[in-house]
């Protein structure tokens, strides 16, 4: 078994809206994807798809080497966008009744197992609380132990680090790579794509329910050339009086310096010493694309009809679950 | 049904059973009535103020009284001594205890007390007799003065001229004019009335020259008791009210545990949706897989609750000499029924709950479910009465109130063809299925869906949909 999962001209529609159009996808075993898009482009329900939540209109999947997740619901934790916990349920008893579900045998050994998680993840004294009586991150960390204490081969992750603060998002990365290293195949969903970058080694784009990008990470680092030079002159009238160095085809003032847009045909390296050669700077150093500016690059170049600024405006929209796309289908 | 099924079921079921509210809500009737049966008697000990006070008549029959019959004023005296009255309520209380045999155990402290109570202590009371032409208006102003207990006026009784005796037998007979004082005790006027019939009745029995004794002896029947002739042998007949009451006691029963159990199941599935644990679960087990373990533990939770009724309904039955009322096999049909009964609202109210957000919103789907289901509530009457009429027929057959009408209908008076029974277990288990078929259906598109809530129109195409 090489691929976790494969999906084939899936297609999903809620009424008259498409949420899924086909879309072909392979997740290779043990790799760890991030699957980017912004809120409402489709992720979560592709996941749904995967998880045999929802079904596809049309199309072929295939997840852990069997026709639907049916099967393989045992093999694969699942932590969803939209999660909770029952809340006048005991942590303790929570977690066994999760794994419990899961397949895994209930009895003293199942106790010890869910005592040990929760120790690892410094919730140990709360084992026989309320779940209601935790706070926001220490749910989230009963939620991800809900979805690996059965060892899973599979792990999704929507939105993993959403309500997090810092320390214990660093906290949950620390754990999903932990998992990662052990072997287990993980896709990463976010609309978040500094945290997938930071994270993944190869990303799946998705758009208006349409896959737009599917790349290793360091393929799609060396495909997107820098095209940018950022710089922060000693003085900015030293800019002015530069004029237009060649291979700059602009410059920008931007928040903390300036930014020197590239000619089409300019190398990037060359323009570098022909600026450093002009104006002289604190600092300055060649600005790599991050993956959103790629996401924007890519949506502005097809024809969804959008402009860039739309497009970050989208990315940078709070979180409106996806279900709230599906009422308004209705 | 497989081990996750279970595992949603026990869990359901544990939650539930396992909190304060279930075992108040649950366990508070049964103690509550159990209370007022035992301990109501013995804590009403302050018995109403004995009654103490004169009758005033003005008697203006012009009836001199003869061997037979004493004037009117002086029948009523002699109606009124403290011994006839002690006699009076020694019957009565016998009279009850006669009519309560079979009912309470012999003996009963707290039934003894109730029929004290209800007939209240001896009175003390005097007739005062006012001449014939004494001024009613003045009479009555007494009135308006003193208290039922200090020997004040009671009542003014004036006796009409035309009352024993008439002049023209063409006109009927005339009466007498009562007035009686404020806030007297209930158990007053009544006797009165009939004691002043009876003077009156006894004067003019007297005046045509008829022998009153002969009359009331021709006119008299003693009590008779039905009775009931079983293959067994014969009981006594109850009248029929025992059976009445077992089968507002089966609708009920089935009533309550289904209402319950819906009631939760509603309720958690809501529950599980606004705490976002539905989609966890759902990466588990499928929605079927879900609706089924909760509708098994949630039938679990109700029968716990038929349970506990039952025990204390087969109580109260043994309390009172009447569990010859009950028949096993109607039990065993009434668990037929009710597993009917539960599944079609039970997966009723799991897809409410699954369509909606928040309990507030559920109301509106829920009150069109709530009105058919009332129905044979406000109709237990007229199907237990008549239990082959067309109507109860029909009601039997349609679901989902065919088990409650059915229910009704086993306990009532007249035996119910089989066929009906059996029409409507297989008509129930048939839309048995097509609920669960349905529910799973709407289960599985409304457990992810938030926002605004569907009207049943939605929830239909959702049925249609999936």
């Amino acid at each position: 078994m090489n691929e976790a999962i494969i999906l084939e001209d899936v297609c999903k529609r809620f009424g008259s809206k498409v949420a899924v159009d086909n879309v072909t996808l392979q997740v290779a075993s043990g790799g760890l994807y991030g699957f980017i898009g912004p809120n409402g482009a489709g992720k979560s329900t592709t996941i749904r798809m995967v998880m045999s939540i929802i079904f596809p209109d049309s199309g072929r999947l295939s997840v852990l080497g069997r026709a639907s997740a049916v099967e393989s619901k045992d093999r694969i934790g699942y932590l969803p966008e939209e999660r909770g916990v029952y809340r006048k349920m005991r942590v303790g008893a929570f977690l066994a009744h999760m794994a419990r579900l899961k397949g895994v045998d209930g009895g003293p050994a199942l106790n010890r197992k869910v005592n040990d998680w929760l120790e690892r993840v410094g919730l140990g004294p709360e084992y026989s609380k309320k779940c209601e009586e935790l706070s926001k991150g220490m749910q989230q960390k009963v939620q991800f132990i809900a979805c690996v204490l059965h060892q899973p081969d599979l792990l999704i992750l929507d939105e993993p680090f959403s309500g997090l603060d810092p320390v214990n998002t660093r906290l949950m990365r620390d754990l999903f790579l932990e998992q990662h290293r052990a072997g287990v195949t993980m896709i990463f969903s976010t609309h978040h794509m500094a945290s997938a970058e930071a994270l993944c080694d190869h990303i799946i784009m998705i758009h208006q329910g349409v896959k737009v990008l599917d790349a290793e990470m360091r393929d799609i680092h060396a495909s997107h050339d820098p095209r940018r030079i950022a710089f922060r002159p000693v003085d900015d009238a030293h800019v002015a009086a530069a004029g237009r160095p060649r291979g700059v085809h602009r410059f920008d003032q931007v928040h903390q310096g300036w930014e020197a847009e590239l000619a089409p045909d300019a190398d990037p390296v060359e323009t570098l010493r022909e600026i450093s050669g002009a104006i002289p700077c604190t600092r300055i150093e060649l600005k790599r694309p991050t993956l959103e500016d790629i996401f924007v690059d890519i949506v502005t170049g097809g024809d969804f009809g959008q402009s860039a600024d739309e497009v970050r405006a989208a990315l940078a929209t709070p979180d409106i679950s996806a279900d709230n796309a599906q009422e308004s289908a209705r | 049904m497989n081990s996750k099924t279970l595992q949603i079921a026990r869990r359901e079921y544990t939650s539930t059973v396992a909190t304060k509210g279930f075992l108040i809500g649950v366990l508070i009737f049964p103690c509550i009535m159990i209370l007022a049966i035992m301990l109501i008697p013995r804590l009403i000990s302050d018995k109403p103020p004995v009654v103490n006070g004169t009758i005033a008549v003005i008697d203006r029959s012009e009836w001199e009284g003869d061997a037979t019959a004493p004037t009117i004023p002086d029948a009523l005296a002699r109606a009124y001594s403290p011994e006839v009255l002690a006699a009076e309520l020694r019957a009565q209380k016998e009279a009850m205890r006669q009519a309560a045999r079979g009912l309470t155990p012999a003996g009963d402290k707290a039934a003894e007390m109730a029929v004290d109570q209800l007939l209240g202590e001896v009175p003390t009371i005097s007739i005062v007799r006012l001449p014939p032409d004494a001024d009613v208006e003045k009479a009555q102003e007494a009135l308006r003065v003193g208290t039922p207990q200090s020997g004040d006026t009671l009542a003014v009784v004036v006796i009409d001229r035309f009352s024993v005796r008439r002049a023209d037998p063409a006109i009927p007979f005339a009466a007498y004019q009562l007035f009686l004082r404020t806030r007297l005790d209930d158990r007053f006027e009544q006797p009165l009335k009939a004691k002043i019939r009876d003077a009156i009745i006894q004067a003019r029995v007297s005046a045509a020259g008829q022998n009153l004794r002969e009359i009331r002896e021709l006119t008299a029947i003693g009590p008779v008791d039905g009775e009931v002739v079983t293959p067994t042998g014969t009981r006594r007949s109850t009248g029929g009210s025992a059976n009445l009451f077992l089968a507002m006691g089966f609708m009920m029963l089935l009533w309550i545990s289904v209402f319950t159990g819906g009631q939760y199941l509603m309720t958690t599935v809501i529950e599980e949706k606004s705490s976002r644990v539905m989609e966890v679960l759902l990466s588990a087990v499928s929605p079927l897989q879900l609706m089924t373990g909760k509708i098994l533990g949630q039938m679990a939770v109700a029968l716990s609750i038929m349970a506990v009724y039952l025990v204390i309904g087969v109580l109260a039955l043994r309390q009172f000499n009447l569990l010859y009322l009950l028949d096993a096999g109607n039990v065993a049909l009434l668990m037929i029924f009710f597993f009917i009964a539960f599944v079609l609202v039970g997966s009723l109210m799991a897809a409410i709950g699954s369509a909606v957000t928040e309990v507030r919103e559920a109301q509106a789907l829920l009150t069109p479910v709530m009105l058919i289901l009332i129905i044979p509530m406000m109709l237990w009457m007229p199907i237990m009465r008549s239990p082959n009429s067309t109507f109860s027929v029909v009601c039997s057959l349609v679901p989902p109130i065919s088990p409650f009408a059915m229910v009704i209908r086993m306990a009532g008076t007249e035996p119910i063809p089989q066929w009906q029974i059996a029409a409507s277990i297989v008509i129930g288990l048939v839309s048995v299925f097509i609920a669960i078929w349905a529910t799973a259906k709407i289960f599985r598109i409304g457990v992810l869906m938030y926002g605004k809530p569907p009207d049943f129109r939605t929830l239909l195409r959702w049925v249609r949909m999936a």
